[in-house]
């Protein structure tokens, strides 16, 4: 049962830190390869404000999430927007290069201190069969599914889903029929960190905040793969199949290969089938 | 009717071989220059100090790993991010031929180049089913692969932090030297800058070109795509593999430390700063992206910066870095071979300011 | 057929220049007036396409830019407007490659814009009307439509867009001779029900000549020569060079010299 409780857990760790990764593809075609270092800087952000800011944490943490989201505009508006033309691969060089930046950032600015994020609620739950699940373990799950219910519906019942699929797709025609690009892709990035930001600030309460919390945000980028790269609904089985194989590893053959597992997932579903459980086939041949 | 003869001009190619040769040399004009260059480049180490040459060293290192990765990722157009794994292996076979067997250099790189053609291979592989992103993550897989075992080797193997390697003798001679390093390896970007040109300019470059632009019409035209791409792979990943055994000689480490992602990226930003698809653009591109952070360290001894900020700068050098490639992406996508494109053509059309339109003459 | 005589669309002294080195387009002006269906045509590599992607905005990708030169439409000036906000103003392009939304379905890329609603409703209703075979391919993925099935989508999906100006990039292109004949013919029945304008670029001379009130000759960027289509019909070198009716016995190119007399230039 405690290991169950533990697999939903990291699932649902996995799933938040992947649908940041998702909304940002979904929509520009993106690989966010500096998306460990946003992990990183959301999260000091948090710690920082829930510091300066006093009364109960979900202030300071809500405030957090929207500076987040502006963050994401603003990384749209400055970065992404002036390489439209480009190809894509040079705009996923820039999201390393910001990576970088933001890395060196918070090293600067926070010096590499490990960091915890309170939410305000400390308790441990006894339930029956004998384990245990901390306060800030529901509130991971709660706030997962949440978030995922409400980003799934309003890419369903929203026109701005199918137009994010159709900017990513092929850019110049859904400018010329009328969509506009810079604020369909602009809300997509803000959603995106916005997500991110969500997924850090979790980790930070459940784990800690470090500068080592990168590799992780990669195991998110194993995730959003196997589920599909542009699919939400596809990162939650994703999450928990990545979760289920990690933890049964961890606990039972040999702690160490538990960090590989992820990559050796990715690496059967690209050969088995390359665009992930919900994915779009990218590219429809037709000669 | 009254013509005069032409005047020779040297754009006049009157034989097939004056045709054939790289327009780096085709007319005097080049030629000049080229000579001045190799003049420059021959001269260079005896004016300047140790630290420049040593420096001049690694660019030369570097650039014939971004010219190898130019024509996998701009030339055949395959994305691949595992080349930090190639020029590990590369680094380690060397470790192991010449620590533990104590082999001479000149079996040491071959070996590397059949290793790294292994590898090559294996990661070449799942282009003949992947493409675009896809394929660039599972060479990232290969590269945790081969990072993973290659740390089990080092850690296990009571290394440490990495293999000593001795300094390699090319008969008589011990290379420990940075200016004769430097002789060697001019010599080994030149060897390497000719083979990939001719490689271009050849029957599997122009292959690569028409995979790159549209596979599917090229396996119509008779194009065995998937034999062309693993060759890509192949020839790419070896003369990495060899790039990384000679700088594990030059630095006489071998360690898996060194070859982490962010090795990758500043590779693939060595080549799309300088020009994908240009030989020149990689050497320039690995010109830029390894001067420059010692460019920046020495900024701040010029400016006698103390105190605190030196305690931070490697941070702070490592995000100006950053923040010079976002700065330099945005400015001109294309990279250095398109800047120096612009200027050529700003030359050749001087004073009109663009190529006028086709008028037929009467 | 009512044809105002306002004029819509004003180019005048165009000019394109791609990766600021080589020029394009130069020096072209033409008048599209309200209600008219006005045809381009010329070979390959003329600029057709260039000047459509010019006047819907399309260039910024391909590194090209305006250099010189006005699009007026409707008394406003389009140069430098981003794509979007020129569509809504009603003028739409219909290019000539990449023109569906291939990973999405039939229904999915009509439904791009807006997707409930009455008025939407009945709007598809009628695109449907107009091509019967998109409705049998409703949920097909676009991409694998036909040729023509994907040019008929083309066309409904811009019609959705509420168009005043339709620009139509080679529609005729890669298609079997009755499927172009039904095409154009719906377009002018179109046309004639939603009030449109069309600005057609064609290398099928004789089907874009049999629809068009006006239309332009293009080579190497420039306009060279334009009238209505019995002008153009009756002038022997448009015969020649683009219907390929040869009169009397054997031209060389180099005796082509009433061409370029009665060539007159724009701007």
């Amino acid at each position: 049962m405690q290991f169950l409780i533990s697999v939903i857990v990291l699932a649902c760790a996995y799933a938040m830190l992947s649908a940041g990764f998702i909304v940002i593809y979904k929509s520009s075609r993106v690989l966010n390869f500096g998306y460990s270092d946003i992990v990183i800087m959301t999260a000091y952000l948090a710690v920082t404000l829930t510091q300066l800011i006093t009364g109960p944490p979900v202030i300071a943490l809500s405030i957090s999430v929207i500076l987040s989201f502006m963050f994401g505009l603003v990384i749209y508006a400055l970065l992404v927007k002036p390489m439209a033309s480009q190809p894509i691969f040079s705009t996923i060089i820039l999201t390393v290069a910001l990576g970088i930046v933001l890395y060196s950032a918070a090293v600067l600015i926070w010096g590499g201190k490990a960091e915890y994020i309170s939410f305000g609620w400390r308790a441990f739950y006894l339930l029956p069969g004998g384990s245990t699940v901390a306060s800030t373990e529901i509130v991971m799950i709660v706030i997962t599914v949440l978030f995922f219910i409400a980003l799934f519906n309003f890419y369903r019942f929203s026109e701005i889903g199918k137009q994010m699929r159709a900017t990513a797709e092929n850019t110049l025609l859904a400018s010329q029929r009328g969509i506009n690009i810079y604020f369909v892709t602009s809300i997509a990035w803000g959603i995106g960190i916005f997500a991110t930001s969500v997924a850090a600030i979790l980790l930070g309460g459940n784990y800690s905040v470090s500068l080592h919390m990168g590799p992780v945000a990669l195991k998110a980028f194993a995730v959003a793969l196997v589920g599909g790269l542009d699919s939400i609904k596809g990162a939650i089985p994703a999450a928990f199949i990545v979760a289920m194989a990690e933890l049964v590893a961890s606990n039972y053959v040999n702690p160490r290969l538990a960090n590989a597992i992820p990559y050796v997932i990715m690496i059967i579903v690209l050969l088995i089938r390359p665009w992930g459980l919900f994915g779009t086939k990218e590219e429809i041949e037709r000669v | 009717m009254n013509t005069k003869k032409a005047p020779k001009s040297p754009y006049l190619k009157t034989s097939y071989y004056k045709d054939m040769v790289i327009a780096a040399f085709d007319t005097p004009f080049r030629r000049k220059w080229v000579l001045i260059g190799i003049l420059i480049l021959i001269f260079f180490p005896f004016i300047a100090n140790k630290y420049v040459i040593h420096v001049a060293n690694l660019v030369a290192i570097a650039s014939i790993g971004a010219l190898a990765l130019n024509l996998l990722i701009g030339n055949a157009g395959l994305l691949s991010l595992g080349h930090a794994g190639f020029m590990a292996s590369g680094a380690f076979t060397a470790a192991i031929m010449a620590t533990d067997f104590s082999l001479p250099i000149w079996t040491v790189l071959p070996t590397a180049a059949v290793v790294g053609a292994i590898l090559g291979l294996i990661g070449g592989l799942p282009s003949l089913k992947l493409k675009g992103m896809y394929l660039g993550i599972s060479t990232l897989g290969l590269y945790y692969v081969i990072i993973y075992i290659l740390s089990e080797y080092q850690f296990h193997g009571g290394f440490g932090f990495g293999i000593t390697i001795k300094s390699p003798q090319i008969g008589p001679f011990t290379l420990s030297n940075e200016k004769e390093w430097y002789f060697l390896l001019c010599f080994m970007v030149w060897a390497t800058a000719l083979f990939i040109k001719n490689l271009l300019r050849s029957r599997p470059g122009r292959a690569w070109i028409a995979i790159h632009n549209r596979d599917i019409a090229a396996e119509i035209m008779g194009i065995n795509i998937g034999y062309y791409k693993v060759m890509a792979f192949v020839i790419s990943s070896s003369i990495i593999s060899m790039a990384g055994s000679i700088y594990a000689y030059y630095t006489n480490v071998a360690s898996v430390e060194e070859y982490s992602f962010g090795l990758t990226i500043s590779y693939l930003a060595m080549i799309i700063i300088g020009g994908l698809g240009s030989v020149l653009g990689s050497i320039m591109g690995a010109f830029l992206i390894t001067v420059f952070p010692f460019f920046l360290m020495n900024i701040a001894d010029f400016f006698k910066i103390t105190g605190v900020i030196k305690d931070y700068f490697f941070s702070v050098q490592t995000g100006l870095f950053g923040v010079i490639i976002i700065i330099f992406l945005l400015v001109e996508p294309l990279g250095l071979s398109e800047i120096w494109r612009r200027i050529r053509d700003y030359f050749m059309l001087w004073p009109f300011r663009y190529k006028p339109l086709a008028v037929t003459k009467r | 057929m009512e044809i105002e005589n306002e004029t819509l669309l004003k180019i005048s002294k165009l000019e394109v220049v791609y990766y600021h080195v080589s020029t394009a387009i130069q020096g072209v002006s033409f008048n599209v007036s309200n209600g008219q269906i006005f045809a381009i045509i010329g070979a390959n590599g003329a600029g057709k396409t260039t000047t459509l992607r010019a006047i819907s905005g399309f260039l910024g990708s391909d590194n090209a830019y305006i250099t010189d030169g006005d699009i007026i439409f409707m008394d406003q000036r389009l140069n430098g407007y981003p794509p979007h906000k020129i569509a809504k103003m009603g003028v739409i392009l219909v290019p000539e490659r990449n023109k569906v939304f291939e990973t999405l379905s039939t229904e999915e890329n009509l439904r791009i814009l807006f997707s409930s609603g009455k008025d939407q409703k009945k709007r598809e209703e009628k695109i449907y009307e107009y091509f019967p075979r998109l409705q049998e391919r409703k949920h097909h993925l676009a991409g694998f439509l036909s040729g023509g099935e994907r040019q008929m989508l083309a066309i409904g999906q811009a019609l959705l867009c509420s168009p005043k100006l339709l620009l139509l990039d080679e529609v005729s292109m890669g298609l079997a001779p009755i499927i172009v004949s039904f095409l154009l013919n719906t377009l002018v029945k179109m046309k004639n029900d939603l009030g449109l304008t069309l600005l057609i670029v064609e290398q099928n001379v004789a089907a874009a000549l049999e629809i068009s009130d006006y239309a332009a000759v293009m080579e190497n960027g420039r306009i060279v020569f334009d009238g209505t289509p019995q002008k153009l019909l009756g002038h022997e070198d448009v015969r020649e060079f683009y219907l390929g009716i040869r009169e009397m016995g054997e031209k060389s190119y180099k005796d082509v010299k009433q061409y370029r007399r009665t060539r007159r230039w724009w701007g």
